[in-house]
């Protein structure tokens, strides 16, 4: 199956800021994967580059296709939500199902008109009526009836309630997600997506900080709460990241096996989150991490 | 009809709504006006009494030289009687076409400005739809549906205006001073007012596709964008170069539509044949569109116009909107 994106040296600047450093991108059909990353660390303009709404320098190809030059034909196959692209308010539910049917040769009607019977959205409301969580439905009902290879989610459910959040994964990997598309979500709300990921991508500065499957994850990074009598025995071990919780020291190892870590305390998998917050967060990590694999 | 374009163009009827409220309303205004106007301010006036009197000998206090112009009005032939309802219907056409015109300049100048304004534009952008195709549909709008939508207004509204006018009139003197209506006649004005449409929308493409550009690439206050260089560069001209080639330059743009179509002046002033009403083909004549079509203006006009498209489209398609 052809990759699905392939980025060689992925640049951009915007004058002397450097959003985008020559990043390295191969994501395959089939992965979920969440794009990770502090404000203004480049997963916007990352986003903006596949989508082709950006220029960019460097090698980039989506789905075999160059964003810059057949952004058109592109859209055949992706399609995106972003956190800054909202329906136009003037628009009624059943003029935005009937537009999408109109110019998207993949969408499937049915389906939408099938997912929107499901809320309590209905088909004379304008956008504007809707509250915020129902645009995001009615965003999802479009979005999900389209038969695409890459979905791009930039922070779809921000400003949304929790109900509405788990209901928007839900519906994504049960009547969205199977083994030849691929999803692409950028988020800060890390807990909530990282029970669906496959793969993470951490970025920073417009660096890949990090590009790892969840398996890798589990296997390459333990998290160990050592007991007070292994604590400098621990600490030897050079972790990457430590953090003292009520009275107790958590710390984060890449790479060391889990026989070697068990013999000095409680070790578990860390989550997503705290792996986030411990490579972008280094100010007490006695030791660096290895580089992105 | 569900093609791409065909649904592009429909958007636009959603989104820019007053392009089909805006004109029905008008019309409403227009036919109701005439209506009150044909009834009510012929009841109490001299006009009222011509309106009432089924015939000339009903007017008593007419004067000996009222009566002769009315007899000549009843005298006159078809073919020059006709040209009172060419004249009304080319006036209705003016009245909705330049009504339009104002419509077409706010539209144009906010149709790729909302999508930015109301932060839709990455929606439209995640759908299979080039970005020439998007200001196309907008140019088309314009250019294409509006004006054939005035026409087909124009050429109905004319009906039932002469409907409301025949009701009123048909058994007063009026009505023996009006002839039959032609439909001959009609159809042949109609021909005349799509000919001028299509003159008028190629001489004006430049300007219509000008304002599109300004919609995608103004940031904001789009309208003063619009209008006040066009205020400023003439005034700023003359204030510092006492010259005037801008305003003239703009005053032909704008307004040499009309010495384009080489309208024959003599001709279609009405009543100054020794007082006679020219002949309805005389009227129909003395429009001359086929200066429009061979004049260099009109192509460079249009070549321009594409220029000025393409930008649009190169704007649209590389600029950073989010």
């Amino acid at each position: 199956m052809t990759t699905v994106i392939e980025a060689r040296g992925l640049s951009k600047n915007y004058g002397s800021t450097q959003a985008l450093r020559a990043v390295d991108l191969n994501i395959q059909p089939g992965r979920i994967v969440g794009l990770i990353g502090p404000n203004g660390s480049g997963k916007t303009t990352a986003i903006k580059s596949i989508l082709g709404l950006s220029s960019f320098e460097g090698s980039l190809k989506v789905l075999g296709l160059d964003p810059r030059t057949q952004r058109d034909e592109l859209m055949n196959d992706v399609c995106f939500i972003a956190d800054v692209a909202v329906l136009p308010r003037w628009l009624k539910v059943s003029q935005a199902v009937e537009f999408v049917a109109g110019v998207h040769p993949r969408f499937d009607r049915a389906r939408a008109e099938e997912f929107l019977a499901r809320t309590d959205i209905k088909k004379d409301s304008r956008v504007r009526q809707l509250s915020k969580g129902m645009v995001t439905q009615l965003h999802l009902a479009l979005i999900l009836a389209i038969d695409a290879k890459l979905l791009v989610l930039d922070e779809p459910t921000l400003g949304l309630d929790l109900l509405f959040r788990r209901s928007f994964y839900d519906n994504l990997l049960n009547d969205y997600f199977n083994k030849e598309r691929t999803i692409i979500i950028t988020t800060h709300q890390v807990e909530e997506v990282e029970n669906i990921l496959t793969d993470v991508l951490f970025i920073e500065h417009g660096k890949i900080r990090l590009d790892a499957s969840m398996e890798t994850l589990t296997e390459r990074f333990t998290q160990l709460t050592p007991t007070p009598a292994n604590l400098d025995r621990a600490r030897a071990l050079k972790p990457f990241w430590e953090r003292e919780i009520f009275g107790r020291v958590a710390m984060l190892f890449d790479g060391r096996s889990h026989e070697e870590l068990s013999a000095l305390g409680e070790i578990r998998a860390p989550s997503v989150a705290d792996l986030f917050v411990a490579l972008m967060q280094p100010v007490s990590a006695p030791a660096a991490p290895k580089e992105a694999a | 009809m569900n093609h791409p374009f065909v649904m592009l163009l429909r958007r636009e009827l959603w989104e820019h709504r007053s392009l089909w409220i805006a004109p029905l309303v008008w019309v409403g205004i227009l036919v109701i006006m005439s209506t009150w106007g044909t009834f009510q301010l012929t009841r109490d006036n001299d006009f009222g009494e011509f309106a009432s009197a089924t015939s000339i000998e009903e007017l008593q206090d007419l004067s000996e030289s009222d009566r002769r112009e009315i007899e000549k009005a009843m005298a006159l032939d078809s073919d020059r009687g006709q040209t009172v309802f060419a004249v009304s219907y080319f006036m209705i056409s003016l009245l909705i076409s330049g009504f339009m015109s104002i419509v077409v300049f706010f539209y144009l100048i906010d149709s790729l400005f909302s999508e930015r304004r109301d932060r839709s534009i990455l929606f439209w952008k995640s759908l299979p739809v080039s970005d020439t195709q998007v200001v196309l549909s907008k140019f088309v709008m314009a250019m294409l549906v509006v004006p054939i939508g005035v026409i087909l207004l124009s050429a109905v509204t004319q009906l039932v205006l002469l409907g409301i006018w025949n009701l009123r009139f048909s058994n007063s003197v009026i009505g023996l001073m009006t002839p039959d209506w032609d439909m001959g006649s009609w159809f042949r004005a109609q021909v005349i007012e799509a000919g001028t449409m299509l003159g008028g929308v190629m001489w004006y493409a430049p300007i219509a596709a000008y304002f599109l550009l300004l919609s995608v690439w103004v940031k904001r206050l789009v309208f003063l964008w619009a209008v006040i260089p066009l205020v400023a560069a003439p005034l700023l001209e003359f204030l510092f170069l006492r010259t005037s080639h801008v305003a003239e330059f703009l005053g032909h743009r704008f307004g040499g539509f009309v010495d384009k179509m080489n309208i024959d002046p003599v001709t279609v002033r009405i009543g100054d044949h020794d007082n006679h009403m020219p002949r309805v083909q005389e009227l129909y004549d003395a429009f001359q569109l086929s200066g429009m079509f061979t004049s260099l203006e009109t192509w460079v006009g249009m070549a321009a116009a594409a220029g000025l498209l393409f930008l649009a489209i190169r704007i649209r398609r590389y600029r950073d909107d989010s």
